[in-house]
């Protein structure tokens, strides 16, 4: 299954310690007719070349917003308050937030593609597939037709697409999964070196979702793809990711090798999600839920926002904000009581890694 | 006891001449009363359309169903309508199941009054106060005065629930119901409706996609594995999860992705001979799994269609060829 | 539903607070859209001016022949006419029948189509087929020539009858559009679980189904009001409809008789009237903006 063909030569050029994109102390602030929704208070984030990192979290986090943000596709509604996106490239550095919008224009898809969730609604009903890829070209001013089609049939190819058939085809005429794939392509068309993907598999079935998981996989550790993954699957992090984040009303909470959230998580929201998500491969397991709901974003809870949902939450809790502070080997944590998030595990350990293993094998 | 549902080689078809779909073919199926019994499949597979069929909202095109041993299609009014009440149906979208234009009030209290559960208004204000704390939706008296937009999505499922057990069902089908809810909010629907099977002697069928969820809540119970409109597999969930014996359901078994690193990288991956969904307009010959089993036989499962079969480890399989066969899903 | 009379009289008081109150936040809720609550003030404005205004301001009859066609000043807002007559004086009074045609056609129109096109929509099967027979045969009625050959046999000069006359013309196509509406609704979840709960057919129309289609229908009411206007201002206009009190229409009718519109000085006489039905028909438009906030709780946003 592996292309051969494909040139992806400038992934594996930039030097190991090259950091495409880095985020300091982004804010963004939605206006509405009852006050400031604070979407996104403050996240750092740094990705490594061919890193994929996954923001986990659930409505209100504030994990899509950030990804909109990174590509400058938030409403007019919503602004960039504070904080600085960094962007390198073959030793040159730009300052997202400062383009123009014509270099904007092109930042977005050439630089970095971003792939909506609803891959029905990103394409043009009534265009076929072939025109809509090289009008994506031809927008980014790849002019040469062969070219972008020889490109096309290429990455069709590697989505696991008939390529002919597809390119002929108009969106209706393909499955969910296959548009999904196809939107994989398109993105891939113009060599970006970061992509951004927003509930890869949600609303797909689960041999469709396993397609996309492989070949999400294959551009990962094959073609060393730097790629941020948003979601709300903690699954699909455990596949893909190297590092989590975990989002909580709008700022990162944990940040993390992926094993190391898993196995020793040290939030305890993240500790909650992994407590309320069953497998199904590990036996049976006692799932608990995180009492109360997400915060609203406009009139946010003193301190931690989460500490009316948190079993750990004392007065400091209340009366100020945590921040990130270092837990474990490349492993942080926004809370005044991970060490009790520690011992609680040491307590009742997570049904999670070898021991699961052993518990959900036939008997 | 007798079972409170028994599907008689059922089957509904949409359409006609050459648009005709089958979406549920030949259909056996029994569940007991009190027991949560989960309908799992890919979309397309008919597991919504076999529930709306339970529910009364959609008629056999062939086959019986029988209600606490009688045929529905053949009660008369006054039992029918019974039959009717004493099944609800939960829905999956929590933004479209409840009317945007009433109250909680108004939502759960007209079917209080319209069928005498409750004889005021003030009656029918308590009453409706009692089910919102049953569902957990406390403290009751701030949610009554709301509209559906006010409310987060796992709270207007709770309200579903809440209108649904307002007629004293016997029967909920809960058509994934917690598919469009938050994460960290599913556990506690689902304890919830456990809760409700436990307290109220409510007997669920739930349908989903999602087979984590449904080995999570129907651990007790059997899980029915649903392709192209047949049932592929069938059993106690613990069998049907460690120890499945359809290929369809080991394939899914398998593609499911695990929140858990190390279980998703030991688990054996199971490769499909194509990728392509036959259409419900075009259905393979035969084993409508073919195209795609890895356990392929030509000469037998493009020519004859399996039937479910009983197995002494529990449950049944369509598959003669594999049913008695084990796989490791995982490897150690 | 069960009614009992001590719990309804414990009610009244109850009832007159919560009318006050649903009043109250309509209007709020009415002002979060500004151009649509100008058009509400505007609407309010207008119909006042023409209901109430006539009270104040009394119709200028007398003949002033030195003051013919004046141009508009502080005692003559709109000028005189070719009479000498204040302009402004025969808009106050000249609202009041066009409106009341029009609201008693949108009326007569709105009650069919949402009647019928509901239940149509809904039974579908033979009640659909015929409900939707007539409703093509009666689309296919050519209005206007209709009418032109009614003014020949009745004269029709009595308000409520021409009213109820377009009312009874221009429901067709409410009617196909409120079924169509009615169709799409009755697949929804929260009516597939009245029928679960079995609530009742009646209950299910016009608990369930009718108001989520209150914009829609309020909508179609504000646009057969207006195209009644336009339609009696027409007639009026083109001399079918005999009306002797003065209207709008009846003033563009000897505005144009009296070639009002060759001359500088008396173009007012003819441009007043119809601004007055524009800016009429303008701010019954922008008021549905407002008008859709109030009826469907999910656009009012930051609730």
């Amino acid at each position: 299954m592996a292309n051969d063909s494909m040139e992806w030569s400038f992934q594996t050029a930039q030097g190991k310690n090259h950091t495409p994109l880095s985020l300091e102390n982004v804010h963004v602030v939605y206006n509405i007719r009852r006050g400031e929704v604070q979407a996104v208070r403050g996240v750092d984030l740094e990705l490594h070349a061919g890193e994929s990192v996954a923001l986990i979290g659930e409505s209100g986090s504030g994990k899509t917003t950030l990804g909109l943000a990174i590509v400058r596709l938030l409403v007019k509604s919503a602004q960039i308050t504070q904080g600085k996106i960094t962007y390198r490239r073959d030793g040159r550095e730009v300052d997202v937030l400062s383009l123009k919008p014509k270099e904007m224009r092109e930042f977005r898809w050439k630089e970095c593609a971003m792939v909506f969730q609803s891959a029905l609604n990103a394409f043009n009903p009534v265009l076929r597939i072939w025109d809509q890829m090289l009008d994506t070209a031809r927008s980014h001013g790849w002019n040469d037709r062969q070219a972008v089609r020889q490109k096309s049939l290429e990455l069709l190819r590697f989505v696991q697409l008939d390529p002919e058939r597809v390119l002929n085809s108009y969106p209706h005429e393909l499955s969910g999964g296959m548009r999904q794939r196809v939107l994989l392509a398109l993105s891939l068309l113009l060599e970006p070196q970061v992509l951004i993907l927003d509930e890869p598999t949600t609303a797909l079935d689960i041999l469709t979702q396993r397609t996309i998981l492989d070949l999400l996989r294959q551009l990962k550790e094959e073609q060393h793809f730097t790629m941020i993954f948003i979601s709300h699957d903690l699954a699909v992090a455990a596949e893909l990711a190297d590092r989590i984040a975990t989002m909580y009303a709008g700022a990162v909470v944990e940040m993390g090798p992926t094993e190391e959230l898993f196995y020793n998580p040290r939030h305890p929201y993240t500790l909650g999600l992994i407590r309320a998500v069953p497998t199904v491969a590990g036996g049976f397991e006692e799932l608990f839920s995180i009492p109360g709901s997400p915060p609203d974003l406009i009139d946010l809870p003193s301190g931690c926002p989460f500490h009316p949902r948190c079993s750990f939450a004392t007065s400091r809790c209340r009366e100020e904000e945590p921040s990130l502070t270092q837990v474990g080997p490349d492993h942080y944590a926004a809370c005044w009581h991970w060490h009790d998030v520690e011992k609680e595990l040491e307590r009742t350990p997570l049904h999670r890694g070898v021991h699961a293993i052993q518990q959900g094998g036939a008997s | 006891m007798a079972p409170i549902f028994e599907l008689r080689n059922v089957t509904k078809a949409f359409g006609a001449g050459k648009e005709r779909v089958i979406a549920v073919d030949s259909v056996d199926l029994t569940i007991e009363q009190g027991e949560i019994m989960c309908l799992v499949g890919e979309s397309g597979c008919g597991k919504s359309t076999t529930g709306r069929m339970v529910a009364g909202l959609l008629p056999p095109t062939s086959g019986q169903i029988l209600f606490k041993g009688q045929d529905i299609s053949k009660l008369d009014r006054e039992s029918y309508r019974a039959y009717r009440r004493a099944v609800q149906i939960v829905h999956q979208d929590p933004y479209a199941s409840l009317n945007p234009t009433h109250t909680v009030r108004e939502i759960i209290t007209a079917p209080l009054l319209r069928h005498k559960k409750a004889h005021s208004r003030a009656d029918a204000e308590k009453r409706a106060i009692e089910l919102l704390e049953i569902v957990d939706l406390t403290p009751a008296e701030d949610f009554m005065g709301k509209y559906p937009h006010q409310l987060s999505g796992g709270q207007r499922q709770r309200v579903s629930v809440a209108r649904a057990l307002t007629v004293e069902p016997e029967f909920i089908v809960a058509d994934e119901a917690v598919s469009m809810v938050d994460v960290s909010i599913r556990v506690s629907l689902l304890n919830m409706l456990s809760r409700l099977k436990n307290e109220f002697n409510v007997t669920f069928l739930f349908i989903t996609h999602d087979l984590a969820l449904a080995k999570y809540f129907a651990w007790e119970g059997r899980i029915s594995v649903m392709y192209l409109g047949r049932i592929v597999e069938e059993g106690p969930t613990p069998r049907v999860i460690t120890d499945s014996r359809h290929p369809y359901t080991q394939a899914l078994l398998s593609a499911v992705p695990e929140a858990d690193p190390e279980l998703a990288r030991r688990k054996r991956r199971m490769e499909l001979r194509s990728a392509d969904i036959p259409s419900l307009l075009d259905l393979p010959p035969g084993c409508t799994f073919h195209p795609r089993c890895p356990f392929f036989v030509e000469g037998q499962c493009d020519t004859l269609t399996p039937q479910l079969e009983p197995i002494p480890e529990g449950g049944r399989v369509a598959c003669p060829i594999r049913k008695s066969e084990r796989i490791e899903l995982i490897a150690l | 539903m069960s009614n009992s009379t001590a719990a309804s009289a414990a009610n009244q008081t109850g009832l007159l607070s919560q009318i006050w109150g649903s009043i109250r936040t309509t209007l709020r809720l009415m002002s979060y859209n500004r151009v649509g609550f100008i058009g509400f003030i505007m609407v309010l404005l207008i119909v006042g001016l023409s209901f109430i205004g006539p009270e104040f301001i009394p119709l200028d009859t007398k003949t002033k022949v030195d003051q013919i066609y004046l141009p508009p000043s502080w005692e003559h807002p709109f000028g005189t006419d070719h009479q000498g007559r204040d302009i402004f004086s025969q808009i106050v009074h000249g609202g009041k029948d066009v409106i009341y045609v029009g609201v008693v056609a949108a009326v007569l129109s709105t009650l069919i189509a949402v009647t019928f096109g509901t239940l149509s929509g809904f039974s579908g099967g033979w009640v659909d087929t015929v409900i939707m027979t007539i409703t093509d045969i009666v689309l296919t009625i050519p209005r206007f020539p209709l009418l032109a050959v009614l003014a020949a046999f009745v004269t029709l000069n009595n308000l409520a009858f021409l009213g109820l006359l377009l009312g009874a013309l221009s429901w067709p196509t409410l009617l196909r559009a409120v079924r169509s509406q009615a169709l799409s609704l009755k697949e929804r979840d929260f009516v597939e679980a009245a029928r679960a709960l079995d609530l009742g057919t009646s209950h299910i129309i016009f608990r369930e189904i009718v108001p989520n289609m209150m914009t829609y229908i309020v909508i179609s009411f504000t646009l057969s009001m207006t195209a009644a206007v336009y339609a009696q201002v027409g007639l009026v206009f083109l001399g079918l409809v005999p009306i002797s009190a003065s209207n709008w229409g009846v003033m563009i009718n000897l505005a144009w008789v009296r070639g009002a519109i060759f001359y500088k000085d008396s173009l007012w006489y003819i441009m007043a009237p119809v601004l007055a039905i524009a800016l009429f028909q303008l701010s019954v438009i922008t008021l549905t903006r407002s008008l859709e906030l109030v009826f469907n709780p999910r656009l009012r946003s930051g609730e």
